[in-house]
């Protein structure tokens, strides 16, 4: 670049965007995953052996960090695998193989490269199929280390960020430490991507449909608008004043808020709603608990499976679910655990089965389960033991038919006899419900509530399926945008509200989807009939203010 | 030198983390430590874990540990212990 290039490049530039919710951001640039630098021309063999120990030195304690942040979500057992990884990495085996390949005149990073290459290509020839699968494990940890070398790998840098991408999987938001992003930018994706999503779990803003920006903004100072849909890039010293006496009233907002924690979600008239909160992990439910919700609405399980090789086992299943029953258990309310809903965009390793035409039409959520026996025998037993720590409810997601309620409940029995001849301690009785989440389960809700217990709208889904619009799809987006787009949603969940109440017997309906938070659709949520609403923790107040707003 | 007979119990082998246990252990002591695999002859470095990990021993299999040095009394001790104790 010349001089002059270099100047406009520092120029204030506004891109504009999709916002998710109304919040801002100020920070630097990180592009996740960017092309790695280009590899550099060999230094001798000191210079690259030193660079190969400190990069050495830095993947192990990016080891250490992503343990402890597996660890806190999803327990010890999960956590284990990085404890082979650090091995693998402190293994003499491992550098002496590096130095030596130094030595023949190769860089840090291809050295690594051959060497964790060589290595895995051992495991994989072992006709052991758990060695065999190792073979992964050493090819993730050299290219941790050729991360280092190189730079522009999937990992944070210090400080605070906002993280630019092409577009996020389930999988990279598992390695994401939220304390360390500010928010998120994508080139594509909609307001119910990945990003969105989490980007509203972590209530920071998002801005996607960015359009693609190049690299060489990485670093560049930014204000992000998730409320204007904008980004600025290298932003004037007005801007930035603007943005902070912005920020302070934000932080005015949630003192004020803060003070309706201890105060009850309940209408004008009367009207008791649960508050529940949608969380993935022990972290979202202390976080819940914190925000005062009633129960929990939504535990997503597949948190627990995805990103890993193996299925975890019944005991590190129970070791969470009964965490959360456990840290619930004063709150009037249920922890809703949605047994695993894999298929489709969440892909569990070891399910997978063959490559589908349509997968959001395809073997998921109770389809998957009920096709995989064991591993929602697995799942049952863990949430049946963790019954006896607190108020543990469970539910299925993906119901289109009476009948795989029936098969999915003879399983649950058959696996409480089990238990109860076992002699282990259970709860007398565990509420079974299920999602609706498909047009077909809010049709059929009265036929379902002669076998469920309690239902949840699952408004992403259900939207996708009534609107025949996939969710990720940004040119569809404007097809689900207002109040008057969802008004065929609307009319699904009435139906099926009254359907269940009409049932009696103390049959509730919830939503649980992503809508649930849009306080401008609340009051149009209570008029269908919903009992409960389940949000992620950070929109449990400002939800509970909107409540109690409502007549 | 000192040597023992551990026949493994664990159903899925010498995995990641027994392997790794038995590295742990093998590292405490200054002896060289060489595990001698009955199936197959193949050898591995009790302190280097892709060496142990490579032996890819199964349930079943013969591991023969093969201990020599200044403290080969303890450190046959402490492996067998771990084998027996914390291996099944």
């Amino acid at each position: 670049m010349t001089a002059a290039e270099m100047a406009a490049k520092r120029d204030t530039r506004v891109l504009t965007g999709v916002g998710v919710g109304a919040l801002c951001a100020s920070g630097t640039l990180h592009f996740w995953k960017k092309k790695r630098r280009e590899a550099q021309p060999y230094r001798g063999a000191r210079e690259e052996k030193r660079a190969f120990s400190d990069a050495l030195l830095r993947a192990r304690e990016r080891t250490a960090v992503l343990a402890r942040r597996t660890e806190d979500a999803a327990g010890e057992d999960a956590a284990a695998i990085f404890e082979i990884h650090d091995m693998l990495l402190a293994d003499a085996d491992f550098s002496e193989g590096v130095r030596r390949k130094i030595d023949g005149g190769k860089t840090a990073a291809k050295a690594v490269e051959a060497v964790a290459e060589e290595m895995a290509a051992v495991f994989e020839a072992m006709a052991d199929e758990y060695f065999a699968a190792r073979a992964a494990d050493m090819r993730d940890v050299g290219s941790r280390v050729v991360d280092e070398l190189l730079g522009g790998g999937g990992e944070l840098p210090d400080g605070r960020v906002i993280i630019v991408a092409d577009e996020l999987t389930p999988s990279d938001t598992v390695a994401f430490d939220s304390d360390k992003v500010l928010g998120f930018v994508t080139f594509g994706g909609s307001v119910n991507s990945h990003t969105a999503i989490l980007a509203r779990a972590l209530a920071i803003p998002a801005l996607v449909r960015v359009g693609e920006i190049s690299d060489e903004y990485d670093g560049a100072e930014a204000l992000l608008d998730a409320e204007n849909g904008t980004l600025t890039l290298f932003p004037t010293p007005d801007m930035l004043l603007k943005f902070a006496t912005a920020e302070s009233a934000r932080r005015a907002e949630e003192q004020r808020l803060r003070a309706l924690i201890s105060l009850p979600a309940i209408t004008r008239s009367g009207k008791k709603i649960g508050l529940f909160a949608n969380i993935g992990g022990i972290s979202g439910a202390e976080e819940a608990y914190r925000a005062g919700a009633d129960g929990i609405g939504l535990f997503r399980s597949e948190f627990l499976f995805l990103g890993r090789d193996t299925l975890p086992s019944e005991e590190e299943q129970y070791q969470a679910y009964s965490r959360v029953a456990r840290i619930m258990k004063d709150r009037g309310g249920p922890v809703v655990v949605r047994t695993l809903d894999a298929g489709s965009d969440k892909v569990v390793a070891v399910l997978a089965g063959e490559k589908e035409e349509n997968p959001a039409l395809g073997v998921r959520g109770i389809r998957l389960l009920l096709s995989h026996p064991d591993v929602l025998r697995t799942q049952l037993r863990a949430l049946c033991r963790a019954s006896a720590h607190g108020k543990i409810a469970i539910m299925l997601p993906m119901v289109v038919s009476v009948k795989e309620i029936v098969g999915a409940k003879e399983i649950f029995e058959g696996v409480r006899r089990e238990l109860a001849a076992e002699g282990v301690p259970m709860a007398e009785r565990i509420p079974f419900g299920v999602m609706i989440e498909t047009p077909a389960a809010a049709i059929m809700a009265r036929e379902l509530a002669a076998e469920a217990d309690f239902f949840s709208v699952g408004t992403n889904d259900l939207c996708q399926y009534t609107l025949a619009a996939d969710r990720q799809n940004s040119a569809l987006a404007h097809l689900s945008q207002s109040e008057a787009d969802l008004e065929c949603v609307f009319r699904l969940i009435k139906n099926a509200a009254d359907a269940i109440h009409a049932h009696g017997d103390g049959k509730w309906i919830g939503i649980c989807g992503e809508l649930a938070a849009d306080t401008a659709l609340t009051a149009r949520f209570l008029e269908c009939g919903a009992d409960e609403l389940s949000v992620s923790p950070p929109f449990l107040l400002k939800l509970k203010e909107k409540i109690r707003l409502i007549d | 030198m000192e040597s023992f007979v551990y026949r493994v119990a664990d159903k899925v082998g010498i995995h990641a983390r027994p392997a790794g246990k038995i590295v742990n252990a093998a590292k405490e002591f200054s002896a060289d430590i060489i595990i001698r695999k009955k199936s197959d002859g193949k050898e591995a470095d009790a302190k280097r874990l892709f060496s142990v990990m490579s032996l890819a021993a199964s349930c079943g299999e013969e591991l023969t540990f093969i201990i020599s040095g200044e403290d080969e009394a303890a450190a046959a001790l402490a492996l067998k212990k771990l084998c027996e104790e914390a291996l099944g």
